[in-house]
């Protein structure tokens, strides 16, 4: 039985020109929906070079007035209107570098153990907690930096790693532990960086074919030795990846680091002394800037930032791709 | 192609071998007992030294001067939720389109571009971010806002946004596609009643997580939204946030101000697992069998 | 001054689709003459009324069609003929799927594919005169291989998912008897019928297919093209959508692509074996099946190869 609707449909076929709304309405349909989208999309790097600009606008001032003494200039005076941001550049590199050292073995160890080790029912739950690590505010490590981490260590690993392993002796744990130190900053920031670098090894060495440990173990390896020879060597340009991944994180840190570090632009070959890092720096005198060279030279810091967080993320990207293109191969 | 050498075997050296496998084996099992400690170290002190500073007062008051009791943080809470929804609103729509338009043209140049400065993109420091948000929509009308907040978050949302998206719309399998398209749908019908719904549970997943990362922000917000120590709701206003109250009061020197920032750090992660667990709600279809 | 859309109800002629007003001289067509005087200023389509308006020719003549450079169908000059099943079969990769492809404007949806050729429909030119691929498929529906119901919709929702492009939307009454005689077509209307608001994937896989069965059929397609639409379903399920395929031949003409030879020996009428992307022969089934003109053929239809 059928009835005029049914017969609508019955018309010929409709032709672009003439014929349904509905045709017509497909056209322009798709084209605003094309528009709209690629509008969307566009968004993202019309964003990025807005964030390029408006910093080095605000940046240039400061930029064109010290020139490239900006980065090698140790003084930051605000009195005296002077600014050189390398001991922020300098506490940036050490509390990363610092916060490397400490979480790259221990998220590599980590990962081999989820990947190689660990028993079925201990996998989840483990990896669970240290991924679960990247969700927690950096501003509530921060807090608990302050009042766990730090009294620790004012307590109980320095004056063993100063007394008992005389490390004392050495520049690194020279001159009074307060509390706020660079040392501080470079832990709370392996915290903050493990769970990256951790998840980025595991799916590498996960990425790891059987096959090659399984021939290992056919020619006699112990298991640590399987691990050593034939998984590492195949995921290691990803791990170093994940690694600067990791750095990437660090660097960028703010809030946590700037609770501890104590926030004096100074250089001292000691990790107990108080420091700055580019970040903490914007974060501890962005507020109180008074003149515009103070704001312009914050900008500035900012910039710095910003170029040395891309480089390196793009770094940190390129080797994790390069391995799992290998791996496609 | 990898060569494994493994050293000859004699007795001596098969001893000395298996030794070193065992220690470095149990190494592993250290860093992972030692990698979970920090965790649980955090979480056990929030939850023994917030608890015991939450109260309904700290839900419904505003912060008093210290040394006064009572006060609560409830402008910072509300703050915060406002924030957030700010940063929705501007961050996931534009992710959404973006990722719709990734899936779709996937390795065009532009396609490529945009990608890969989504990527950038996350990896800018949220101070920068901040200090971005505050050139553009601070400085020049001379004072702090709630708006300028939620930008600066809702920026940082998008690359999350537009990656879920994206993979959330490829894996809908073409096949849906081709059964639209051969009912005569337009090519944008399909993308949008059958494609995009399709993939709308995993997408809004992603999205909640990402609002749940940006909420515990603070860097962010250090210069646009300011913190306010009295109630505000307005957009042109700063505005109390929950990570910027907890960070004026851990480094006051102040004792009950410590004890509110724990309080403080309680609620908020409590805040992030709700959303989070939002997050795995929405991933159960309306029909209630689990779309993976 | 015409007015646009209004469509005149005619006996069975041959003018289908075409314009009243432009027809210049209605001689032995009085059908033409009595229209013209109830509607004189009617800018109105003929088409035919009742089931026989669903009656329709696809024909494919000099068709090719190329995958970039790969050449997957052959010059190919294939007639599915109004109320009849059409089954197309031959060996892996002999370029049939592809063939139904082409007959509704699918194939270019792919990226780098390309046709050429003439398709017509009841003498519609299918590709080119500036046709949409759009209107091509509202009048030829296709059933792909695996089930594909739209996981997020109901029952009634999936079959009632093509009429969205349609003009105008139904009542919901009208809507409701769409929804049930598409479903009793496709031969599931008893088992859905308490739960059409219920999800769809909740159903099997069987159940699935005559869904997208359903689908297909409820904006009345003139031609419903089924590729391959048992091969991932359970004998029971297959039985039942080959019933239905044989039943829906009175009211739409299907063609059916399957390597199930005895599938097509079961449900169509005329057959068409295609190899290497040529086509070999094309015959009533019968004929095919039992006295096959080709040496190839017959090598394919007793299992020497495919």
């Amino acid at each position: 039985m059928d009835s005029i609707e049914s017969i609508r449909g019955m018309t010929r076929l409709d032709r672009d020109t003439a014929g349904g709304a509905s045709i017509i309405g497909s056209d322009l349909g798709d084209r605003a929906y094309s528009v709209i989208t690629t509008g969307f999309a566009v968004c993202i790097p019309l964003l990025l070079i807005a964030i390029a600009v408006e910093i080095g606008r605000a940046a240039w001032p400061a930029l064109h007035q010290f020139g490239f003494g900006f980065l090698t200039s140790s003084e930051w005076d605000v009195q005296a209107g002077k600014y050189g941001a390398a001991p922020a550049i300098f506490g940036t590199v050490v509390s990363s570098l610092i916060a490397l050292l400490i979480a790259t073995p221990l998220s590599l160890g980590v990962a081999i153990f989820l990947s190689e080790f660990a028993p079925r029912w201990l996998q989840t739950p483990v990896a669970f907690l240290v991924d679960l690590l990247a969700a927690i505010p950096s501003v509530v490590y921060g807090l608990w930096a302050i009042f766990v981490l730090i009294p620790l260590l004012r307590e109980d690993v320095v004056p063993f790693l100063r007394d008992t392993l005389h490390f004392g002796a050495t520049p690194l744990f020279a001159g009074p532990a307060y509390g706020p130190s660079m040392l501080a900053a470079g832990v709370i920031l392996a915290i903050m960086a493990l769970p990256y670098i951790s998840a980025v090894s595991r799916e590498v060495l996960r990425a790891v074919p059987r096959a090659q440990r399984e021939a290992a173990l056919a020619l006699g390896a112990t298991r640590w030795e399987v691990i050593r020879d034939a998984v590492i060597p195949n995921a290691r340009s990803g791990i170093i990846g994940g690694v600067i991944l990791g750095l990437g994180r660090a660097l960028g840190e703010t809030m946590a680091v700037t609770m501890v570090i104590g926030n004096r632009a100074e250089i001292s070959a000691s990790l107990l002394a108080p420091g700055y890092t580019m970040a903490s720096l914007i974060a501890n005198e962005f507020s109180e800037a008074t003149s515009d060279l103070h704001l312009s030279a914050l900008m500035a810091v900012g910039a710095v930032l910003f170029v040395i967080t891309i480089i390196v993320n793009a770094i940190a990207r390129w080797l994790v791709w390069s391995v799992s293109v290998r791996h496609e191969t | 192609m990898s060569t494994t050498v493994v050293p000859r075997s004699t007795r001596m050296n098969r001893v000395k071998r298996r030794g070193m496998s065992g220690l470095m084996v149990t190494l592993t099992y250290v860093a992972a007992a030692l990698a979970t400690l920090p965790l649980l170290f955090i979480i056990a002190h929030i939850v023994k030294l917030g608890a015991g500073a939450i109260s309904v007062d700290l839900f419904t008051k505003m912060p008093q001067p210290v040394g006064e009791a009572g006060g609560g943080m409830a402008n910072a809470i509300s703050g915060t939720l406002i924030l957030i929804g700010i940063a929705a609103a501007v961050g996931v729509p534009i992710g959404i389109g973006a990722g719709l338009y990734l899936a779709e043209h996937k390795r065009t140049p532009l396609a490529n571009t945009v990608r890969f400065l989504s990527d950038v993109l996350n990896g800018i420091p949220s101070i920068v971010m901040g200090i971005f948000a505050w050139q553009l929509l601070v400085r020049p009308v001379g004072h702090f806002s709630a708006l300028s907040g939620g930008v600066a978050l809702g920026a940082m949302i998008i690359p999350l946004v537009t990656r879920t998206t994206e993979e959330m719309i490829l894996i809908v399998p073409n096949s849906l596609r081709e059964a639209a398209l051969a009912l005569g749908y337009q090519r944008w019908r399909t993308s949008l009643s059958v494609i995009l719904r399709t993939a709308m549970p995993g997408i809004v997943t992603g999205a909640l997580v990402a609002i749940a990362r940006i909420a515990g922000e603070t860097a962010p917000l250090l210069f646009t939204a300011f913190g306010n120590q009295f109630w505000s709701t307005s957009l042109r206003q700063p505005i109390a946030a929950l990570p910027l109250q907890i960070f004026t009061y851990a480094i006051s020197p102040y004792d009950e101000w410590h004890s509110l920032a724990w309080a403080g750090a309680l609620v908020l992660i409590g805040i992030v697992l709700i959303i989070s667990i939002a997050a795995r709600f929405a991933t159960r279809s309306r029909f209630g069998a689990a779309v993976d | 001054m015409t007015e646009p859309g209004i469509v005149a109800l005619v006996g069975d002629t041959d003018f289908d689709g075409r314009s009243l007003a432009s027809e210049p001289d209605a001689a032995g067509h009085p059908e033409i003459a009595v229209a013209r005087q109830l509607f004189p200023n009617a800018d109105s389509r003929i088409a035919r009324s009742g089931a026989d308006a669903d009656v329709a020719r696809l024909e494919a003549t000099g068709l090719n069609a190329y995958f970039g450079q790969r050449h997957t169908v052959k010059d190919v000059t294939l007639a599915l003929e109004p109320r009849s099943v059409t089954a197309i079969i031959g060996p892996s990769g002999c370029g049939k799927s592809t063939l139904l492809r082409c007959l509704n404007r699918m194939h270019e949806t792919v990226p780098g594919a390309r046709t050429t050729g003439s398709v017509t429909l009841d003498g519609e030119q299918l590709y080119g005169g500036g046709t949409s691929a759009i209107a091509v498929r509202r009048h030829v529906g296709m059933v792909f291989q695996r089930p594909t119901p739209f996981p997020t919709m109901s029952i009634r929702d999936n079959v009632a998912a093509g009429l969205k492009t349609r003009p105008g939307t139904p009542s919901r009454a009208r809507l409701d008897e769409i929804v049930e005689d598409a479903l009793r077509r496709a031969a599931l209307w008893n088992e859905v019928k308490d739960r059409l608001g219920t999800g769809a994937i909740a159903l099997s896989g069987g159940q699935q297919q005559r869904l997208c069965i359903a689908r297909a059929l409820a904006t009345r397609p003139r031609v419903l093209l089924l590729d391959e639409p048992t091969a991932s379903l359970d004998p029971a399920s297959t039985q039942k959508i080959e019933e239905l395929v044989y039943d829906l031949r009175s009211t739409v003409t299907v063609g059916i692509v399957t390597h199930n030879m005895q599938q097509a020996a079961r449900v169509s009428d005329r057959t068409a074996f295609m190899l290497d992307g040529e086509l070999i022969e094309t015959a009533p089934t019968n004929t095919l099946f039992t006295a096959p003109r080709d040496p190839r053929t017959e090598a394919y239809i007793t299992g020497r190869f495919g």
